[in-house]
């Protein structure tokens, strides 16, 4: 009897043990099903939710990650010419062209509606675009894919507290600007052979250069809450800026042959 | 390194002789031509030894792994735990990809005219699980992206365009 009971009591025992650890394991599915990484600003790729968004030249597409495993495209809009970044900020999208930049917003199914844009179709070239709640911030560039005759190379800071009505605030000239990353009054910029540069952009109207690393190619960046990821064509490089009095390079990784 | 004019002086030869005078009005200039990838399934997804970058594409980073895209080739996987020292751990080749994202295990890529799925919870096995097919226009890989000057012009017939090289052109017929 108290064999047949150890072995009741052992089978139970296995039994909480194996439950326990399914449980556990779909747990972590779950959690880290909701998990998304984070891009460049130089990316056509970003997810909000349970949808992905993805240009390509003139096409904003919309791909619902319901399921995963197994993405299902619901819907396809035209945006506008050489359309080239793509950048999410809570419900929103701030999406570059050569022309102008747009505002976007999620809908509840995921399909976005047009908000807003900032024309800059006098100066066509390639734009990037990050935001804050705030300010929009895009980089103009001469060159590569949006080559006109006519070159201009600069940041340009929008406000966009109004999202239906973004105004710009100021330019500043750059060098050949590629990628930029925003965080808090943080701003890095990619300014190509120029290197990297740090403003510190709380106001706005008179950015402030912090830093300029110059001895590097630079050409997009990633924030991660006080951690830097900067890549050129030769270059892997990161940098703490926890502390922006100190901000500091952690390495410096060849990457190319 | 003399060596290395045969074969153009021979093309020059050949080219006289089957163009005639008007071979006199080709023009040679430094540009780039395209590398055809001519018989590529499009569902190759291979896992290699890290490898250098050669033209630098998109970035994407998730928890500690960090990704660099090799453009129209695949994706260059780093291991960032420790960002004073990533670690290079693989190269995912994956012909026609341009971009990156990732949610949970899955990472999101473009391949040619697809969008493909792939399965990373197991990164030394990374296995397609869907692919939505024909969802992009191959207007990626008619023109050099990121450049300015001459070069050849894309013959589709002739493959998909996985990359471009520098070359001496014979009156190329394309400028951006």
């Amino acid at each position: 009897m108290k064999t047949v009971f150890n072995s009741f009591f052992g089978g139970l025992v296995a039994l909480l043990f194996i439950l326990s650890f399914a449980a556990c394991t779909a747990d972590n599915e779950l959690a880290s099903s909701g998990d998304t990484g984070v891009g460049g600003s130089l990316a056509r790729f970003t997810i909000i939710g349970d949808y992905l968004y993805a240009i390509d030249h003139t096409n904003l597409k919309v791909f619902d990650l319901e399921n995963p495993a197994a993405p299902r495209l619901v819907g396809e809009q035209e945006v506008g010419q050489i359309v080239e970044t793509i950048f999410p900020l809570n419900d929103l999208l701030f999406i570059g062209s050569a022309q102008s930049s747009y505002i976007y917003r999620v809908t509840d199914n995921g399909i976005p509606e047009y908000v807003s844009e900032y024309d800059h179709s006098l100066i066509v070239s390639c734009d990037p675009i990050v935001a804050t709640e705030k300010y929009a911030y895009v980089t103009l560039r001469s060159g590569g894919d949006c080559r006109v005759g006519f070159t201009l190379n600069e940041l340009h800071i929008l406000d966009v507290e109004d999202i239906n009505n973004p105004r710009l605030i100021a330019t500043y000239p750059m060098q050949h600007p590629l990628g930029l990353g925003i965080d808090g009054d943080l701003l890095f910029l990619c300014d190509d052979a120029a290197g990297l540069k740090v403003f510190n952009v709380a106001d706005p109207a008179s950015i402030e250069l912090l830093y300029h690393f110059t001895d590097m190619v630079a050409y997009d960046v990633i924030t991660l809450d006080g951690q830097l990821i900067v890549v050129g064509p030769d270059d892997l490089y990161q940098f703490d800026y926890r502390d922006r009095n100190n901000i500091r390079i952690l390495s410096q990784i060849p990457i190319k042959a | 390194m003399k060596h290395r004019w045969i074969p153009l002086l021979a093309f020059l030869i050949l080219l006289l002789g089957a163009c005639g005078e008007e071979a006199e009005e080709n023009q040679f200039v430094q540009g780039l031509q395209p590398i055809y990838a001519e018989d590529l399934s499009p569902e190759h997804l291979v896992l290699l030894p890290p490898q250098p970058v050669e033209s630098l594409g998109k970035i994407y980073t998730k928890d500690q792994l960090l990704f660099i895209g090799e453009q129209g080739r695949g994706i260059h996987i780093y291991d960032n735990t420790n960002p004073e020292q990533p670690i290079n751990l693989h190269f995912l080749e994956i012909f026609g990809s341009q971009e990156i994202a990732i949610r949970g295990n899955i990472l999101y890529v473009d391949n040619f005219q697809d969008l493909v799925a792939i399965d990373i919870s197991d990164l030394s096995n990374p296995r397609e699980v869907s692919r939505v097919k024909g969802v992009y226009e191959l207007g990626n890989g008619l023109f050099p992206t990121e450049y300015s000057g001459y070069f050849e012009c894309v013959d589709r017939r002739r493959g998909v365009v996985i990359g471009w090289e520098d070359a001496l052109l014979t009156d190329p017929q394309c400028l951006r």
